[in-house]
């Protein structure tokens, strides 16, 4: 089974770059790409249960909603829907800077990736 | 040159021996005393002269007296006006009130010295023939010529040394004020290149080329290498023509078009009779970029930057303008500063830091003769308008 995976940034380059080195990737398929921490939200409160999103590829500085309140409005949707079938995906931070790498593991990280993003293991 | 006008506060007012000068332990003491140096053993040598041309002998009492007390009171007069030259007017003021006020002080200083060297010479007995010789002797045309002399010849050595003293610090006041402007200066360049832009402008080289698309890399490359070009040149001359700032400008924004993207518009109006005039190095860029990072960047939708210029008369008005951060929710309610030469710091964001430092230049170049206005636009957004002189380039 292939890993499905979100992109989610506001460049759209840094998207695009990302799309590139995850499309060399025959194992990981990318089912959207996101340009606020809104999208996000609603890309995963919309989507049917079929499609399943494994790992989100978030940019923490981003306009509007940025990661880290789009991962705190996850959280909340889900509590308040009390549906635990749905989960939050695993969460790669993915940001220019790395001042922010404590908190993204206290939030919901899995890793953390400064920019420029070696090419993915 | 050293003085002994820096005396510190805690040290004798007049130090006649020296074994009390040793006894300072302050490190200045050396060029505190220098002074004193100078001023003590040259009275005790002259003192001694005095009391052997007229005893004889320098262990005659009487003689040692006199050459003391004669020379002693302008050592002192010399230590006294040396501690207090520092809060004195120059005393070698030639003003026809100065030249009258040394008048009335040396005359003061002489007749007293000789009424002085009269009074304690009764009771030694100075002089071969008594009081009445001494009198004359004393009182004299010669001897009040002589007294005034010396008076002038100290009042002579004070001013030149205060003169001197006062020359040093002031250049070495205006050094510092140079130190400062320089400082300024570094800091206006370090703010132009911002390091998050050229990392940032790095990681799209680097995506470019990996993406394969080399003709956009080798643009960006080519507007990153004029804009260093004119950030790290040595000699930066302190104004350029605005035709000049506005090419640096744009430079940064076709940059800032590749990562903005659909998010970005620019627009450029420049009245062609202003581009000539002269603005301050780097003064449009630093708030450019301000408004792309908090007015364009934080935006989900697309955002406006409007930079115009134009001539009036004598003057150049510059206006940067933003479409803001789309919601705007932390614009409104804002308090609007527009007086000259003010600045509005926008809360939880850099602006105010950027245009300190713009407001900071300005004042460096114009003085009072310029206005700056940073204030949120009623149509949203924020706005920076700048009004010089107009200067044209030197042709």
């Amino acid at each position: 089974m292939k890993i499905r995976a979100l992109i989610a940034d506001d460049e759209p380059l840094a998207r695009e770059r990302l799309r590139f080195q995850l499309g060399s990737d025959p194992d990981v398929e990318i089912v959207g790409e996101c340009r606020n921490g809104d999208e996000v939200v609603s890309f995963l409160r919309v989507r049917p249960d079929s499609m399943h999103v494994d790992v989100l590829f978030l940019d923490i500085q981003m306009p509007g909603r940025g990661g880290f309140e789009a991962i705190e409005q996850m959280r909340r949707a889900l509590q308040s829907e009390q549906n635990n079938a749905k989960q939050i995906p695993i969460v790669v931070f993915v940001t220019a800077h790395d001042q922010y790498a404590i908190r993204a593991f206290e939030v919901h990280a899995l890793d953390y990736l400064t920019k420029p993003v070696e090419p993915v293991r | 040159m050293d003085s002994l006008t820096t005396t510190p506060a805690d040290l004798p007012q007049i130090a006649l021996s020296n074994r009390e000068t040793r006894r300072s332990p302050t490190p200045q003491a050396p060029r505190v005393f220098n002074g004193y140096f100078v001023i003590i053993p040259l009275a005790t040598a002259l003192a001694l002269l005095t009391a052997l041309e007229c005893g004889g002998s320098i262990m005659h009492p009487a003689s040692l007296v006199y050459g003391a007390v004669l020379w002693g009171w302008w050592a002192i007069f010399a230590c006294v006006l040396g501690r207090l030259a520092p809060h004195l007017p120059l005393v070698s003021n030639l003003s026809v009130r100065g030249v009258l006020t040394h008048l009335a002080i040396g005359s003061a200083l002489a007749l007293s010295h000789l009424y002085f060297l009269w009074a304690i010479g009764f009771p030694l007995g100075w002089g071969p023939e008594g009081s009445k010789f001494m009198w004359g002797y004393l009182f004299n045309i010669n001897r009040f010529g002589i007294e005034f002399l010396i008076y002038g010849f100290i009042i002579g050595i004070t001013g030149v040394l205060q003169y001197q003293l006062r020359a040093q610090r002031e250049s070495m006041r205006s050094l510092e004020l140079e130190r400062q402007l320089s400082t300024a200066h570094l800091r206006a360049l370090q703010a132009q290149l911002e390091p998050h832009f050229l990392f940032n402008t790095l990681n799209a080289i680097t995506t470019l080329v990996e993406l394969g698309r080399q003709q956009q890399a080798v643009e960006i490359l080519s507007h990153l290498n004029a804009i260093l070009k004119s950030t790290l040149k040595r000699s930066t001359p302190e104004k350029v023509p605005l035709a000049q700032e506005l090419e640096m400008i744009d430079n940064y924004l076709a940059i800032e078009q590749v990562r903005f993207a659909d998010r970005l518009r620019v627009e450029i109006k420049v009245d062609p009779g202003a581009l000539d005039g002269l603005v301050p190095c780097f003064l449009l860029q630093p708030i450019v970029e301000n408004a792309i990072r908090h007015g364009i960047a934080p935006s989900i939708n697309e955002g406006v930057v409007v930079a115009s210029a134009r001539r009036e008369g004598s003057t150049l008005h510059l206006r940067v303008r933003d479409t803001g951060s789309g919601a705007g929710g932390s614009d409104t309610g804002m308090p609007t500063d527009t007086d000259s030469a003010s600045i509005l710091v926008r809360p939880h964001d850099g602006h105010g830091i950027g245009l300190q430092n713009t407001r900071e230049r300005l004042v460096h170049f114009y003085q009072e003769d310029f206005q700056m206005r940073a204030e949120p636009h009623s149509e949203g957004g924020f706005e920076v308008a700048i009004s010089i002189p107009y200067e044209p380039v030197a042709r």
